[in-house]
């Protein structure tokens, strides 16, 4: 599950706990970071102020998971966008299920856009967000997603810089 | 979604009321539980998948249901149908009871069988 620190995503980690606790003994849980590297920089460029805030935001993640008594494994990644990324890892993992929080989703007739997301057919479908949008469509497995209102100042804890971490979609 | 025994039962049942039923199965067979005079539309492919949804119209459907086998399945079906499609009711069967707890704090209507299981086990034993 992608885990950035931002509220949206610790809901979703409180819900990927849980799941994982109806099957504590054969469930592990994994926190993702990914870092977005711009195509300007080499996909292993490494900035060591953006892998301090992926491992802080994995620690975070594999503490709380501690405390609830189920296994965890923190994945830093390093893409070009998150999506792709933590879907390529989904399937290199087979893992069973991604669970991912999103901020409150916009109605993509209200925005007047109707081209970035799937469900383009139905005027009134929602976006979920680039990322949640992606993974829905593309990941090998069910993808649970965890929605919350929107609350100021939730923005992703990432930073466009590049920086090294474990490979990940291109 | 799911046209197994308790899917194919009910979209038979539905369409002998007059509903307008679709039911989605991604295994051709299943439609097999239907009766010979089911008159609703068969959508083959994966009942989670955004596209196939939108293939069985679930964006102008009054209910949707998630009836197949797997909860987290049933509960990603539901949350599309819900929010990509915003279906007008989604109900899922999810069989634990405490998946069932979190899918239904995620705002899916859920039934768990054996939850409801329980209460007529309860009612044949205790009353009447």
């Amino acid at each position: 599950m992608p885990f950035d620190r931002s509220a949206a995503s610790r809901r979703g980690l409180g819900v990927a706990l849980r799941l994982a606790g109806v099957e504590r003994r054969k469930s592990v849980v994994h926190p993702v970071f990914v870092v977005e590297v711009e195509r300007a920089f080499e996909l292993d460029a490494y900035v060591p102020s953006l892998a301090a805030e992926g491992e802080a935001s994995l620690a975070e993640a594999e503490a709380e998971a501690k405390q609830a008594k189920i296994k965890c494994e923190g994945w830093l990644l390093q893409a070009r966008d998150a999506g792709p990324g933590i879907v390529e890892e989904a399937v290199n993992a087979n893992v069973d299920l991604v669970v991912i929080g999103v901020g409150r989703a916009t109605t993509i007739g209200d925005r007047g856009d109707a081209q970035t997301a799937h469900a383009r057919t139905a005027a009134n479908a929602v976006d979920l967000g680039r990322t949640a949008d992606y993974v829905l469509s593309h990941a090998p497995c069910e993808v649970i997603v965890v929605r919350e209102a929107a609350e100021a100042g939730d923005e992703l804890h990432t930073q466009r810089q590049p920086r090294r971490a474990r490979g990940g979609g291109q | 979604m799911g046209c197994g025994r308790l899917g194919s039962t009910i979209a038979a049942e539905f369409d002998e009321e007059g509903h307008e039923v679709v039911v989605i199965d991604h295994d051709e067979s299943a439609f097999n539980w239907l009766p010979a005079e089911f008159g609703g539309r068969k959508v083959l492919g994966a009942g989670e998948d955004v596209e196939v949804q939108a293939r069985a119209g679930t964006e102008e459907a009054d209910i949707f249901l998630a009836l197949a086998n797997g909860d987290n399945r049933n509960a990603m079906a539901a949350q599309v149908a819900l929010h990509i499609h915003r279906a007008k009711r989604v109900v899922a069967r999810i069989f634990d009871p405490e998946r069932a707890e979190i899918y239904q704090e995620l705002g899916i209507r859920v039934v768990n069988p054996t939850t409801a299981l329980e209460s007529l086990v309860r009612e044949a034993a205790f009353e009447g």
